[in-house]
């Protein structure tokens, strides 16, 4: 009797610390995007009326359009990218040993370590001796140091629950190595690259921290305009763009999951 | 069907042997560091000959198997397969096909996507592909399954479509690793049964490994006992059971007595806690190897060669009654049918006897560990 009433106990006050995580995680967000949709001049919660003109605004911005076109892209490329050397990465460790491969494994985590500010001020004084600050370089290969690390390991997880006697079954029935990666390996570990592709989109197109040593004149991304914006102004164009920014990422998220998953039907 | 020019170069290594011998191993050995694996193996399989790899877990038998198959390399020796030297190359150039422990069937295709992946690595045309899927589905009659996913299979579905897989590219040698061990023990013999069916019916050399001295004995056309990575006997099931070449082999076939003792110059034979068999064996140290089969219930005219014997375990199995008895300070194991209610128990008395004849004493050995 005592204990079921500790099991009802448990389970309540369980579901209703996971029903309040789950509610400060996504309550900013609702915030933002139902305050994007007020008529008043004023960033404010519950919103003044109800109109599309910040929207309308936001996306008659040049400078926050053309800010989100670059985060697009860079972030599209470093999932790329960050995928295929992640992938080979994270195979390099898990099927081989080799001289150092406790360092490079310490390596590719080492990111997650090394505070963004550090590393951001790190990387630009790299670029400006390497020259390439004017170019698109230094942001694309900063977010690929901030996302490879959780591309390796994602996949790492991955290969590691992968079921190795598959893959000699493929080879006793001819499959030569790559045909064995290819399909055998790649389609059954699918989920964890999926994850992992999002991972280094998500990570790419969100970042501050690092993209605001990293960016120049032309190449500005869209949460550092963000930042630069509220900087000297507080008005509801700001929800607006968040507000896309929300739904680019839900967007992508999106076509990632039919990308890759339509790959395994074919 | 497989080998390129390049690897018929190599045949001359081999060429004492050529047409039969499907599978040959010469002194193969497999080391990891300080630990041997497999220790100077050779074995051979002729053409359609199911040969059967058995012994204790960790005795190197699935790493000789392995070896064949190419996962594993020797540390030495040579493997050859239909003649041409294969100790070197990867395992998708090595004509055998596998049957593996776990099954092994890929579970992002359906059945017939399944068996027809080795026919498509092998590059055989689009239709007949097909017919052998189709052929090969016929075979363990699982034709109405084609188009389901492993998971929806049984245990015994899942086994025949990855025998089915591995036969469809007609390789020299099946590989078998412990194939029923997966199973539940009725269907264990119904599928022994099938497979050896399908087997036979397709004609091709087996390797089997298992540590089921009864699915060796009830497969094989041939068994090598393994023990400690080395091979103590190769033979025909009847010769395994019934001329043991070691103590080893002897305890590993069949559910039999081991006497330590020695045979003096009559020709008896004297355990060492005092068991004496009369008969004419040769003189010296040696194992007495007494079969449950030898050991008798004393009938009432032999009681002059009966011998008074003590229950101390007694196992009912349903057909029969093992019995674990103590005759002269031995230990030994008969088995018997008794009538409904007549089974003895612990610490019963019995007369017995030990029918001589067919009794070997293996003669010890200098050191053999």
């Amino acid at each position: 009797m005592r204990s079921d009433f500790t099991d009802s106990a448990m389970a309540v006050s369980g579901a209703f610390i996971r029903a309040s995580v789950y509610a400060m995680l996504a309550l900013p967000a609702i915030l933002v995007i139902v305050s994007s949709f007020t008529s008043g001049d004023t960033m404010k919660f519950p919103p003044r009326g109800f109109s599309l003109r910040w929207y309308q605004k936001a996306v008659e911005n040049e400078l926050f359009m053309s800010a989100l076109w670059t985060s697009t892209y860079v972030a599209v490329l470093v999932a790329i990218i960050a995928l295929v050397t992640g992938f080979a990465g994270a195979f390099a460790i898990n099927r081989f040993s080799f001289p150092g491969k406790t360092f490079v494994q310490g390596l590719a985590f080492s990111p997650l370590i090394v505070p963004a500010v550090v590393l951001g001020i790190g990387l630009l004084q790299l670029f400006a001796w390497l020259d390439l600050t004017q170019t698109i370089y230094p942001l694309l290969l900063g977010h690929l140091v901030l996302a490879i690390p959780y591309v390796v390991r994602t996949i790492l997880a991955s290969l590691t629950l992968h079921d190795r006697v598959l893959e000699e079954a493929a080879m006793n029935l001819r499959a030569t190595p790559l045909q064995v990666i290819r399909r055998i390996t790649l389609p059954l570990i699918l989920p964890g690259l999926l994850s992992a592709a999002i991972f280094a989109f998500v990570t790419s197109f969100g970042n501050a921290t690092v993209s605001v040593f990293l960016t120049y004149g032309g190449n500005v991304t869209l949460p550092v305009q963000i930042f630069a914006y509220v900087d000297t102004s507080y008005d509801p164009l700001v929800a607006a763009v968040s507000s896309i920014m929300i739904v680019v990422t839900l967007v992508v998220i999106w076509a990632i999951e039919r990308l890759i998953g339509a790959e395994r039907v074919a | 069907m497989l080998a390129s020019s390049k690897e018929y170069e190599n045949m001359e290594d081999t060429a004492q042997d050529v047409g039969d011998l499907v599978v040959q191993l010469q002194s193969v050995s497999r080391h990891y560091g300080e630990t041997v694996a497999v220790a100077n193996v050779s074995l051979d399989a002729r053409r359609g000959e199911l040969v059967c790899l058995l012994g204790p877990s960790g005795c190197g038998k699935t790493t000789t198997l392995r070896m064949v198959a190419g996962f594993v390399e020797p540390t030495s020796g040579t493997i050859s397969i239909n003649s041409i030297n294969m100790t070197h190359q990867p395992p998708y150039r090595r004509d055998t096909g596998m049957v593996f422990q776990s099954y092994a069937l890929f579970p992002h295709m359906t059945v017939a996507e399944n068996i027809a992946f080795g026919l498509e690595n092998l590059k055989w045309p689009r239709a007949e592909r097909e017919s052998r899927v189709k052929e090969m589905l016929k075979l363990v009659e699982l034709s109405h399954l084609a188009q389901r996913v492993p998971s929806q299979l049984s245990g015994g579905q899942q086994q025949r479509i990855a025998l089915a897989r591995a036969l469809a590219m007609r390789p020299a040698v099946l590989l078998l690793d412990e194939p029923f061990s997966n199973l539940d023990a009725q269907l264990r013999v119904r599928m022994r049964e099938e497979l050896r069916e399908v087997i036979r019916g397709v004609n091709v050399t087996t390797l089997f490994v298992t540590h089921d001295q009864e699915e060796a004995l009830t497969m094989s056309d041939r068994i090598v006992v393994m023990n400690s990575g080395q091979v103590e006997q190769v033979g025909t099931p009847g010769e395994i059971y019934e001329a043991p070449a070691t103590p080893f082999v002897a305890k590993f076939i069949g559910w039999c007595s081991l006497l330590q003792g020695t045979v003096g110059a009559d020709g008896t034979f004297a355990s060492i806690a005092g068991l004496r068999l009369a008969g004419k064996w040769g003189v010296g140290p040696g194992t007495a190897v007494i079969r449950p089969e030898q050991i008798k219930l004393a009938t009432d005219g032999a009681a002059g060669q009966s011998l008074s014997a003590r229950v101390v375990q007694s196992h009912y199995y349903g057909a029969a009654t093992r019995l674990v008895l103590d005759v002269d300070g031995e230990r030994l194991t008969m088995q018997e049918r008794f009538p409904f209610g007549r089974h003895p128990t612990h610490g019963d008395l019995l007369s017995i006897t030990i029918n001589t004849n067919e009794i070997r004493i293996l003669p010890s050995t200098p050191a053999k560990s």
